[in-house]
């Protein structure tokens, strides 16, 4: 399976390649991004062509793509992939707002490609075991669920208003949002937000906390501002407090570390489950066989869905219903 | 030498009475509860007179060498106490929440300032070391500018005497009861709140269970998000997360006490579950210190730490959070 990355300006560009060498019978061979240093730096990390032309990636020899441009190039790429009917894995978010997101749904539909956006958490095992433990009912019915997935600021483009469509509530909204759209099995209803511009010299907002509903009544809130420090031990968090009639559970997707203390700096060393990898297995896995991908371009518009509203909530300063297209 | 009776012998009664065992020159005399054994046990090891109801405590020979009176009976009586120990000359401090209406609260702080007694009220996170520590921080700036706040507060549905926590009409509930606690340090020693936004969980849920998610904005443009609790099956926990632009300062409750005693199941114990009792000893417990405040302040006859007023503020914010989950929208609470 021949891979080629369209766009490489988001920081899981690199993760993905060197993953990627660890998945038998999957390579990178093609980097394409519209910065040549960038696509070489990447190409560099898998023994890729780098290049600043997107139609190499289109050729023939490449069986789907990996978009990971900046979040306003989305559209413009999905569209040439499905265009030259590639299958694409779509960096998230997947648009920076719900018209475009429907469009590529509709476009990809159309042309009969598949779309799948990333949503690496969903494969991590400790989701996994946290649905195990919902479905079996341990929790009773969920009544609340208290969220986080702070980080550190990427830098560079996430924070640029026209390259990223917006700050931390851009950046780090959808997952959880998706997470919990898959451990419910329920869609969100309503969104009230604020956000600030607190941490940084930046153009967008680089904090915010969003209070959700689900449907059936689910009560949210999400914090994803880039709060931490750069003395931080690790990037940032997922976290939730799964609150039930019959229980509550904590879950911190990341805690997975050893305590690393050398002569002068403190960090964290990670030995969790690289949940990258097994995302971009299933993705190859299932084009292989001819398979629906796991988790849709829909998935990737449900959750722009949310994120759009809670921007409408900050601007208005009123709860925001959420309407799906 | 100040004399006291304390009114309401239950959880936080016999606490205040403990901390009064440490402190000189400041004497237990009474102890009222309707629960006649509790009052009972507390005026034994102190060398006071139990009663059973205000009535008898007001008629006893005891009474009039009273200078202060704690009241520590459940919220739905505050006021109620309040009016008797006010008209009767007697300094109060009264616990948190002062009240569960604005309208009790100021005519309890009325019926004090006619009669010319010191009114306290006892909010005592501001007295607890790691708040305390973390105000110091902030004030001197060591996290920058504050961008956001986030605090947890909870454990199990604490049941009481007679239920009445469980009882919206008695306790206020948990944003009443229970989340006043951030509302008021934030709102009194970091930084105004200007507005805020809550959830709750539906009231036919609310059964021996409560739990509430309020996001807000502070007046220097800091963002908050308060959780407040009363579903965990075991424990009672605490914390905080503040960062600002040059630092953050995190604190939970769980990850610091010094002692961790763990002791052998007993034998009737089901699947030897054995419990784990943490502990964090201080020179002086925090209550200790904020009782200690309030008395300082009635032995030299000035405004008490915190007063009747700074109270009702804080019930205010806290019926602002019950009535924006009511109505789910944003509510503000600029002080005026």
């Amino acid at each position: 399976m021949k891979l080629a990355m369209l766009g490489a300006a988001h920081v899981h560009a690199s993760e993905y390649v060197q993953v990627c060498k660890t998945i038998p019978d999957v390579e990178f061979t093609q980097i394409y991004d519209a910065n040549l240093g960038t696509a070489k730096r990447i190409a560099e990390l898998c023994d890729a062509t780098a290049t600043d032309d997107p139609l190499t990636c289109l050729s023939p020899a490449i069986d789907a793509v990996v978009i990971c441009s900046e979040n306003y190039r989305h559209v413009e790429l999905v569209q040439s992939a499905a265009l030259a009917g590639k299958d694409i894995l779509c960096e998230k978010p997947l648009a920076t707002n719900v018209a475009d997101a429907q469009e590529l749904v509709t476009l990809c539909s159309r042309l009969g490609v598949q779309l799948q956006t990333a949503f690496p958490c969903r494969y991590h095992p400790t989701i996994a075991r946290t649905k195990e433990l919902i479905d079996q009912g341990l929790l009773g019915e969920i009544l609340a669920v208290r969220a986080t997935n702070q980080g550190q600021i990427p830098g560079g483009w996430f924070a640029d208003p026209l390259l990223a469509g917006g700050g931390a509530l851009m950046d780090h909204t959808v997952h959880v949002v998706d997470l919990l759209r898959f451990l419910l099995h329920d869609e969100f209803d309503s969104v009230f937000a604020y956000s600030a511009t607190r941490f940084h010299d930046v153009k967008t907002e680089d904090s915010a906390f969003l209070s959700m509903t689900l449907k059936n009544g689910v009560i949210v809130t999400l914090d994803p501002s880039w709060s931490r420090p750069l003395s931080y031990p690790t990037w940032g968090n997922v976290t939730m407090e799964l609150v039930g009639t019959e229980g509550t559970l904590f879950v911190d997707m990341f805690s997975q570390n050893m305590e690393f203390y050398s002569t002068s700096s403190y960090q964290w060393l990670p030995f969790g489950t690289n949940m990258n990898r097994l995302m971009l297995i299933d993705f190859v896995e299932r084009l292989q066989q001819k398979q629906p991908v796991a988790i849709t371009g829909e998935d990737g518009l449900r959750a722009t869905e949310v994120v759009a509203a809670a921007y409408l909530s900050v601007k208005t300063g009123t709860l925001c219903s959420i309407t799906h297209v | 030498m100040i004399d006291i009776a304390l009114i309401g012998a239950g959880l936080i009664g016999s606490v205040h009475a403990d901390s009064l065992i440490h402190m000189p020159e400041v004497q237990l005399r009474a102890v009222c509860d309707i629960q006649y054994d509790r009052a009972l046990q507390i005026a034994k090891s102190v060398n006071a007179i139990a009663f059973a109801d205000i009535q008898s405590l007001i008629a006893s020979p005891v009474w009039e060498n009273i200078d202060v009176v704690l009241v520590c009976v459940p919220t739905y009586l505050h006021e109620e106490m309040v009016v008797i120990a006010a008209t009767h000359k007697k300094h109060i401090f009264c616990e948190k929440p002062i009240a569960l209406t604005e309208v009790s609260a100021a005519r309890m702080i009325e019926v004090c300032a006619k009669n010319q007694v010191l009114f306290g009220v006892g909010h005592v996170v501001r007295f607890f070391p790691e708040y305390v520590k973390l105000r110091e921080q902030v004030v001197a700036g060591g996290i920058g500018e504050i961008g956001t706040i986030r605090t947890f507060r909870g454990g199990v549905f604490p049941y009481g005497w007679d239920s009445w926590y469980g009882d919206e009409e008695k306790s206020g509930g948990i944003l009443v009861d229970l989340l006043i606690h951030d509302l008021d340090f934030i709102d009194a020693m970091i930084n105004p709140i200007e507005q805020l936004f809550a959830r709750r969980i539906s009231t036919h849920h609310r059964k021996e269970r409560d739990y509430a998610l309020v996001v807000g904005r502070l007046r220097n443009g800091a963002i908050f998000h308060m959780e407040a609790t009363w579903a965990h099956s075991s424990g009672f926990r605490y914390g905080f997360e503040y960062a600002g632009s040059r630092g953050m300062i995190e604190f939970d409750s769980e990850k610091t006490p010094p002692l961790q005693l763990m002791t052998k199941p007993s034998p009737t114990a089901v699947g030897h579950h054995t419990a784990v009792v943490p502990e964090s000893p201080f020179l002086k417990s925090p209550y200790q210190v904020e009782l200690e405040a309030f008395l300082a302040a009635v032995q030299e006859r000035r405004v008490p730490p915190i007063t009747g007023e700074t109270a009702l503020r804080a019930l205010q914010l806290s019926l602002a959070a019950r009535r924006s989950a009511q109505e789910l929208k944003p509510i503000l609470v600029q002080n005026v």
